[in-house]
């Protein structure tokens, strides 16, 4: 009996996923899209394409997936080093947004790192706080 | 049925071939005056500029274009990229066509230096002339922002100011200003981009 109720209930859950998990996936990132247009979009784009050589691109972009640990310190407090984003070289200067919390950055990061095809994993809250502990 | 398709493809060709281009005329903005009865509009005054290349531009430079203007600065946070985005879309599509050309003007004289442009314009993707990054002197630029801006804007002292309004301004060989869009809203740069194949078609008819 208790088997069967278990099998029963799994076979929901699965049927339920499979009803709501195209809406799910939409939604998943909201909150950092919201985020990006207000904080990053101005440069990066609504479609992450960057601007030439002056800002780089999000979309597609290898510098990610390479500086993972790096990224909560970058979106706080911004970044003036000369980087290479996929082989280009980037000198110009990004300003920081000093006023995001460590659920905003969580936000934003799984947003661009799941959007235009980025497919880079999600960041845990304890992940950002670690790196952000690192920059102070 | 091959045959059904086959002549309801030629009527669609057919109306599309006979619907009319687009035939609007641009109206000539701005404020105009009343000399001796006959209405005189008011046009864009002199001016003079240095580009990234050092090169002196005035309205000689643009003596028998069209071109568009905006204003920016290089350390800009805000719109400023996406309008200049949708600039690299004119600029792009019309680079090779001498009847036009891009003037923007740099509202910060301080840093953006003729150097600065440079840099700016080469990471731009600028490689060809015919997209003009100027400064000048600081009253000059503001002054004629407000010429070119005196029609684009209802109310300059709206919060945020003319300068960071984003727009882009179509400018006839006349010197009159004849249309305008939000630099940052793409839609409106594909009318825009209407607006100027119009302004060519009128400017440089070859009847």
């Amino acid at each position: 009996m208790n088997n069967f109720k278990t099998s029963f209930l799994l076979t929901l859950a699965a049927f339920l996923c499979l009803y709501f998990g195209g809406s799910c996936e939409k939604n998943t990132f909201q909150e950092g899209e919201r985020l990006y247009k207000v904080h990053c979009a101005n440069c990066h784009m609504d479609d992450g394409i960057g601007l030439s050589a002056l800002i780089p691109p999000l979309a597609g972009s290898d510098y990610l997936n390479k500086h993972r640990e790096q990224l909560p310190c970058i979106l706080r407090y911004g970044l003036s080093d000369t980087i290479f984003v996929n082989g280009k070289m980037y000198a110009e200067k990004m300003p920081g947004v000093s006023t995001l919390s460590e659920i905003h950055i969580a936000n934003l990061l799984n947003f661009i790192n799941n959007s235009w095809g980025n497919r880079n994993g999600v960041y845990r809250l304890e992940e950002v706080r670690a790196a952000l502990e690192k920059c102070k | 049925m091959k045959h059904f398709i086959f002549t309801v493809f030629t009527l669609f060709a057919l109306i599309l071939a006979c619907t009319e281009p687009d035939k609007r005329v641009l109206p000539i903005l701005g404020e105009r005056d009343l000399a001796d009865g006959d209405t005189v509009y008011r046009s864009v005054p002199e001016f003079s500029f240095v580009d990234q290349d050092s090169q002196i531009v005035t309205n000689a430079t643009f003596k028998g274009k069209i071109y568009v203007v905006d204003f920016f600065f290089i350390h800009c946070p805000t719109i400023c990229p996406k309008v200049k985005a949708n600039g690299l879309r004119i600029y792009q599509k019309y680079k090779d066509d001498p009847r036009l050309a891009l003037l923007s003007h740099s509202i910060d004289v301080k840093n953006d230096t003729v150097a600065a442009l440079k840099q700016h314009a080469l990471k731009l993707g600028v490689d060809k002339p015919g997209w003009y990054l100027v400064t000048g002197d600081h009253d000059a630029i503001y002054g004629i922002a407000d010429d070119y801006f005196s029609v684009a804007v209802v109310n300059p002292d709206a919060p945020g100011g003319f300068d960071h309004s984003g727009r882009l301004i179509l400018v006839d060989k006349n010197r009159h200003v004849r249309s305008f869009c939000d630099g940052t809203d793409a839609a409106d740069v594909d009318r825009f981009m209407k607006d100027i194949d119009i302004l060519l078609e009128e400017q440089f008819a070859t009847r």
